[in-house]
C-alpha cells in the first residue's frame, strides 16, 4: 500500500515536472522568435526604407510596408512569421532575392561539418588527456595539460586561428588559408580545408572541457571499485575508459550540449577568418548589408536549433546516467 | 534546461582544490599573480593616460607602411599598413576594451543579480526569469551581438547593452544559486522572525552574501567580454574605424599576414596577455572566496 501512494506521487510529480519543462520550452521559442520579430521594428529608422533604399517612390515604400506588415502590431508580425515557419517558409531575403531557407540550407551543411568535427577532435583529445591528468595528477604530464589549458582558454579562437595559418598554411603549405573545399571535390580536399577551421574551434573547447572531465575523474578515481577493478588486475586504459569515464562524464555530456552554441557562435568568426562559405559569413554579411529578413530567419533558426539540441542532451541525460534526476 | 553557467564562459567551475600544494607550487603561484597585476597595470595605466602620454596620434600617418617592432625610433612596436602607430593604436585600443568590458560586466552583473534574487525568493517570477534567460542562452554571444549592431547599429552604447544582455544570465544563475542557499541560514530566519520586511532582508541580509561570488566572478566574465567585444571588433561590427579596436588591428593585419605577422601577432599578443592576466586574478579570487 505504501509503494502503490509512493510510486503515485511520483508519477504525479514527474507529469507535473515534464509540463513544467515543456510550458518554459514553449515560452522560451515564443520568447526567441518574438524577439526576432521585435528586432526589425526596433530597428532605428523606417525598415521600408532599410528594405527598399532611400532613393524609393513613396508608393515602393507603401507596397514593402504592406508586404512585410510593417504598419501592423508586432504581435500580428509574429504570428504571420511563425505560421508560415511552421510550414517552412522563412520568408524572402531581400538582397538576395532567394528564399530565405534555401540560403539556410545551402550554408548549414558547411557550419554543421565545421561543428561536427571540431566537437570530435574535442572528444579524441579532451578525454584521454583529462583522464590521463586525473590518473597522474600532480605529475609533470598533469601539470603541463593544466598549463596548456589554462593558457589556450585566453585566446580567442580567430587569434587560434590566425596562429594557425600562419604556421601551418603559410609556413609549411600544408593546408590552404582560406576557401572551402565542397565535399563533391573530394573527401580529402574536403577535410584538408575544413581541418584548421575545425581545428582552431577544437583547441578552445578541449581548453574548457579538459580541466572539468580531469575534476570529476579526480574524484571518481577515489571510489571503491576502483581499487577492486586494479585488485582484479584490469590494465590502466581499460580502468580509465570502462570505469572511469562513464560517472566522471556527466558534466562533460551536459556541457556538450551547451558547446554546441558555443561552437556556432565560435564558428561564425572563425568562418570569416578562413573565407567559408556558411552560416557565420552570410549572417555577417546580412548585418552589413542590413538584410533584415535575412537576419531574422538565421537568427530564429540558430536559436531554435539551440534550444532543440539542448533538450535531447536532457532527454539523453537520465537514460546514459540511471539514477539522475530528469530535472 | 539544464542549469549550468553560461556556455561561453572558461571553466571557472573548477576550482583547484587540492590544498596540499608544495611550497614551491604556492610560490610560482603568487609570481603569476603578480605577473598578472603588473600586466594589467601597464594596460590601464595605458587606457588612462593613452590622452596624455608622449605618442603618436593613433588615426595619423607617421611612416609610411608598415615597419617591424625594435626596429625605428620612437615607434618601438613599429607602425602598421598606413603608417599608422602601433603603440598609440595599442593604448587607444586598451581603452574601448576596458570601457566597454568594465560598464557591460557592471550592467549585466546590476540586472542579473536583481533579476537571480527575486527568481530565488519568488516562485512565479522564477519561472519567467527563467525562460527569459534561457531564451538569451540559445542566442550564441556573437550572434546576439550582431543581431544588436544590425538593428541599432554599431558603436560603444550598443556594444555595452550587446555584452551587458550576453553576461546577464551568468550572473543571474549564480545570483539565484546562492540566493536559494543563503535564504535558509540561521541569521536569516532570525531576521526574518524579527519582523525584518521582505525587501529590507533581500537587500540587508541576503545580498552581502550573493555579491561575494559574483565579484569574484565578475572579473572572470570582464574576461570572456574583453574576447567578445574583440570578436566583434574583428568582425568590423563593433566601435567603427578610425577608432582603434584591439581586434580591429587584428582584423587590419590579416591582409598582410604572410607579409608582416607582427601586425596580427602584436595587439593578438597584448589581447591575450590581458585575458590570460583577468582569468588568473579571476580564478585567485573566485578560489580564495570558496576557502573562505
Amino acid at each position: 500500500m505504501a509503494t502503490l501512494t509512493q510510486s503515485r506521487a511520483g508519477t504525479y510529480r514527474t507529469t507535473r515536472t515534464w509540463s513544467l519543462r515543456l510550458l518554459r520550452l514553449l515560452l522560451v521559442l515564443f520568447i526567441v522568435t518574438f524577439g526576432t520579430t521585435a528586432l526589425i521594428a526596433l530597428s532605428p529608422g523606417d525598415p521600408a526604407v532599410t528594405i527598399a533604399g532611400d532613393s524609393a517612390p513613396p508608393e515602393v515604400l507603401q507596397a514593402v510596408r504592406d508586404k512585410y506588415g510593417f504598419d501592423d502590431p508586432m504581435i500580428q508580425n509574429w504570428w504571420d512569421w511563425t505560421s508560415s515557419a511552421v510550414r517552412g517558409d522563412l520568408g524572402e531575403s531581400d538582397f538576395l532575392q532567394r528564399p530565405v531557407i534555401e540560403v539556410i540550407g545551402e550554408r548549414l551543411p558547411i557550419t554543421a561539418e565545421l561543428t561536427i568535427l571540431s566537437m570530435l577532435m574535442t572528444v579524441i583529445v579532451a578525454v584521454p588527456a583529462g583522464l590521463y591528468a586525473a590518473y597522474r595528477r600532480g605529475s609533470w604530464v598533469d601539470r603541463l595539460i593544466n598549463a596548456m589549458t589554462s593558457a589556450l582558454i585566453a585566446v580567442p579562437s580567430f587569434v587560434i586561428g590566425l596562429v594557425l595559418v600562419l604556421a601551418l598554411a603559410i609556413g609549411t603549405g600544408w593546408f590552404p588559408t582560406s576557401n572551402w573545399s565542397y565535399i563533391e571535390e573530394g573527401l580529402g580536399a574536403n577535410l584538408t580545408s575544413a581541418f584548421l577551421p575545425a581545428l582552431s574551434l577544437a583547441l578552445v573547447e578541449i581548453a574548457i572541457l579538459t580541466p572539468i572531465l580531469r575534476a570529476d575523474a579526480v574524484s571518481s578515481l577515489t571510489h571503491d571499485y576502483i581499487a577492486l577493478a586494479r585488485a582484479k588486475g584490469i590494465s590502466t586504459t581499460r580502468l580509465l575508459f570502462r570505469h572511469v569515464l562513464r560517472p566522471s562524464s556527466i558534466s562533460l555530456v551536459t556541457l556538450l550540449g551547451l558547446a554546441l552554441g558555443r561552437l556556432f557562435g565560435g564558428a561564425i568568426v572563425i568562418e570569416v577568418v578562413f573565407n567559408l562559405p556558411g552560416l557565420g559569413t552570410q549572417l555577417v554579411s546580412a548585418v552589413r548589408d542590413k538584410d533584415l529578413i535575412l537576419i531574422q530567419g538565421l537568427v530564429a533558426f540558430i536559436a531554435v536549433l539551440y534550444v532543440v539540441a539542448n533538450l535531447v542532451v536532457d532527454l539523453l541525460i537520465p537514460k546514459l546516467y540511471p539514477g539522475t534526476n530528469a530535472s | 534546461m539544464t542549469l549550468t553557467a553560461r556556455t561561453d564562459d572558461p571553466p571557472i567551475l573548477v576550482v583547484p582544490t587540492e590544498s596540499t600544494d608544495s611550497p614551491r607550487v604556492v610560490r610560482r603561484r603568487r609570481l603569476g599573480l603578480w605577473l598578472a597585476v603588473a600586466w594589467l597595470g601597464v594596460v590601464a595605466a595605458a587606457a588612462l593616460l593613452a590622452d596624455f602620454l608622449p605618442i603618436a596620434d593613433p588615426t595619423a600617418n607617421v611612416a609610411v607602411g608598415h615597419s617591424a617592432p625594435f626596429t625605428s625610433w620612437p615607434e618601438v612596436l613599429g607602425t602598421d599598413r598606413l603608417g599608422r602607430s602601433v603603440t598609440a593604436r595599442l593604448a587607444h585600443g586598451a581603452q574601448i576594451s576596458l570601457i566597454v568590458g568594465v560598464l557591460a560586466t557592471v550592467f549585466g552583473m546590476v540586472v542579473g543579480v536583481a533579476a537571480g534574487m527575486f527568481a530565488a525568493i519568488w516562485k512565479p517570477v522564477d519561472f519567467f526569469v527563467g525562460a527569459l534567460l534561457d531564451s538569451l542562452l540559445a542566442v550564441p554571444g556573437v550572434v546576439l551581438l550582431l543581431a544588436l549592431a544590425a538593428t541599432m547599429g554599431a558603436g560603444v552604447p550598443q556594444l555595452v547593452l550587446g555584452l551587458a544582455l550576453y553576461a546577464l544570465p551568468t550572473f543571474a544563475r549564480l545570483a539565484r544559486g546562492t540566493a536559494r542557499v543563503v535564504r535558509h541560514q540561521p541569521y536569516v530566519d532570525a531576521a526574518r522572525m524579527i519582523g525584518t520586511r521582505p525587501l529590507r532582508l533581500l537587500t540587508r541580509e541576503l545580498l552581502p552574501a550573493v555579491m561575494r561570488p559574483v565579484v569574484a566572478y565578475a572579473v572572470v566574465v570582464l574576461a570572456s567580454l574583453m574576447v567578445a567585444e574583440a570578436a566583434v571588433s574583428y568582425l568590423g561590427l563593433g566601435v567603427p574605424p578610425p577608432t582603434p579596436t584591439w581586434g580591429g588591428m587584428i582584423s587590419d593585419g590579416q591582409s598582410s599576414l604572410s607579409s608582416a605577422p607582427y601586425l596580427v601577432l602584436v595587439p593578438a599578443m597584448v589581447l591575450f596577455g590581458t585575458v590570460l592576466s583577468i582569468g588568473v586574478i579571476g580564478r585567485w579570487w573566485q578560489s580564495k572566496e570558496a576557502t573562505a
